[in-house]
């Protein structure tokens, strides 16, 4: 990893962003990083503007000020689906699969992208490779999936469209603690062997410190700290996120 | 009994009508949570370009100028009007296609008057008799074309990216904006594909009543109401829909005089389209009251 100051460039970046909803604020000089290769988790209590950034990095927000460069171009520019065709894809919270279309047309869906059918069929056998049970479900219709399946079928329904970086947010919610741990190696794989760079929120601070490089700690739409995963989650740092920040270390 | 079969036939050669027009609320509603009910206005001012379009060239050829040039109006008025109300209250949304109704409404008067122009049919001959019941040419053609156009779209969401695309987009338009659809283009072409259905619908139904600028008013009661029927989300729902309210509406008309003596009304039925108008609303209110997410529909008919 190239930590503080490396020759690589970003393949993400923000600086200085400002966001809201109307006339609330809830992003005050956002400024954070993701190396190629790298994963890197944002934490911070609920309401900290996790997924605020998140949505501002994929243009489902418009920042007010500030600037989000990916690759070296301004995203300001770019629609969603733009900014998804140049290799940028956003797993939503809550997963979002498309509950009525069976999990194959689910997986196609990231086709129209693409030139040709034989791509999107070329790409869908490497993800189902990688998530073999979405092979075994491909005619079953997605809202029918266990909580587990349907987050390996987010995760490879963004694959689809082979990004260089993607943004997972809140991917354990909900999860068994069992279908965490496997969760965590898919992560992990998919950094190590596809050399995905990954921003992930989480609240499972075990399973960011599992797979993070780097993390940045989020307060009321502000960076608190950052650094290498386990200086980051610390004791300190986990009272912060779940019991405030007011009360310090215990 | 004969009486009665032939008055189902036909009723379901009308309902097949309602149905094409209430399948273009649906795939409106579907994409973008709009009822439009300016869509029969929209298509009146589509058929009064194919009749334009009949006068200088072969019918089919009107019919293809008529369904580009509709899809190309329910595009536009998606872009131009409805689109900029993202994000405002229905009851906005409402007001706004409301208005548009009172401009294509107008703009029909505006250019051909309110003179009764003659739309020919397109195929004459003599009616088919079938076990008793006669069917007119016309009739078949009406039937004919809404197959076509029914499994044209189904062909087209079903088996197609681009319907792949469109079904995602209005399954959930952030997640479909996420995976690299365009969805605003999506809603365009949903907005097309409905402005070329009811667009069919308007130049099948000239025929029969003659083509003036209230061409679409009884079709569009009777499609709203089978797009109550059938449920906002379901195209099925909105074609079964259809040609329940036809043959409900024929039954009501050929039978009148007999409901009117059987509970002893104090009615003389004179009119028996009136009538036929208050049982499709009746059914209407019925069903808003019994079953308000209609027969095959999921949601409520909150948006109304």
């Amino acid at each position: 990893m190239n930590q503080g100051g490396g020759t690589a460039a970003p393949i993400l970046e923000l600086q200085d962003v400002y966001a809201g909803y109307g006339r609330v604020p809830v992003l005050h000089g956002i400024s954070l990083a993701v190396q190629p290769g790298e994963i890197v988790a944002l934490l911070g209590a609920n309401g900290a503007g996790k997924s605020t950034t998140l949505r501002v990095i994929s243009r489902l927000l418009a920042h007010t000020s500030g600037s989000v460069t990916f690759d070296g171009a301004d995203v300001a520019r770019l629609t969603p689906a733009a900014l998804v065709r140049a290799g940028l894809v956003h797993v939503p919270e809550g997963r979002r699969i498309f509950a009525g279309l069976t999990v194959e047309e689910n997986l196609l869906v990231a086709g129209y992208t693409l030139a040709s059918t034989r791509k999107a069929r070329k790409r869908l056998a490497a993800v189902t490779d990688l998530f073999p049970i979405l092979g075994a479900r491909h005619n079953q219709t997605a809202g029918l999936l266990s909580g587990g399946e349907q987050q390996q079928l987010a995760i490879g329904r963004a694959m689809m469209l082979e990004p260089r970086v993607v943004l997972l947010d809140e991917p354990s919610l909900g999860l068994a603690p069992l279908v965490v741990e496997s969760l965590a190696d898919t992560i992990t794989a998919l950094n190590t062997d596809r050399g995905v760079a990954i921003l992930l929120v989480e609240q499972d601070l075990a399973l960011a410190e599992r797979v993070a490089h780097r993390g940045y700690v989020l307060e009321t739409g502000t960076i608190v700290s950052e650094g290498l995963a386990d200086e980051v989650i610390t004791d300190e740092a986990i009272s912060q996120i779940y019991l405030g920040a007011d009360r310090g270390a215990p | 009994m004969t009486n009665f079969a032939q008055q189902v036939v036909s009723g379901v050669m009308a309902g097949s009508l309602y149905a094409l027009l209430a399948l273009a609320f649906v795939l409106v509603y579907r994409a973008s949570g709009v009822i439009n009910f300016s869509q029969g206005e929209m298509a009146m001012v589509t058929t009064y370009l194919a009749w334009v379009a009949s006068q200088h060239m072969p019918y089919a050829l009107a019919i293809v100028v008529m369904l580009a040039g509709s899809f190309v109006l329910g595009c536009l008025v998606f872009r131009v009007v409805i689109s900029r109300f993202e994000g405002r209250s229905e009851l906005q949304t409402f007001v706004a296609v409301i208005m548009l109704f009172l401009i294509f409404d107008s703009i029909g008067l505006a250019l051909f008057g309110p003179d009764p122009r003659e739309f020919k049919e397109p195929f004459r001959g003599h009616p088919l008799h079938v076990a008793g019941i006669t069917i007119p040419i016309h009739d078949l053609y009406i039937l004919a074309s809404a197959l076509v156009i029914v499994v044209g779209l189904y062909v087209l969401f079903q088996r197609t990216r681009l319907g792949l695309a469109l079904r995602a987009t209005a399954t959930d338009r952030v997640a479909a904006e996420l995976m690299g659809v365009p969805t605003q283009r999506m809603l365009t072409v949903g907005w097309g594909l409905a402005g070329a259905a009811g667009g069919m619908a308007g130049v099948l139904i000239a025929p029969v009543v003659t083509l003036t600028p209230g061409l679409m008013s009884a079709v569009l009661v009777a499609a709203v109401c089978a797009l109550i029927i059938g449920g906002l989300e379901s195209p099925g729902g909105a074609i079964i829909g259809g040609v329940l309210v036809g043959v409900i509406q024929n039954l009501v008309s050929t039978y009148l005089s007999g409901i009117v003596d059987f509970l002893h009304l104090p009615l003389e039925v004179t009119d028996a389209n009136a009538y036929r108008d208050i049982a499709t609303a009746l059914v209407l209110l019925v069903v808003l009251l019994i079953r308000p997410a209609g027969l095959f529909g999921r949601s409520a008919v909150a948006k109304v």
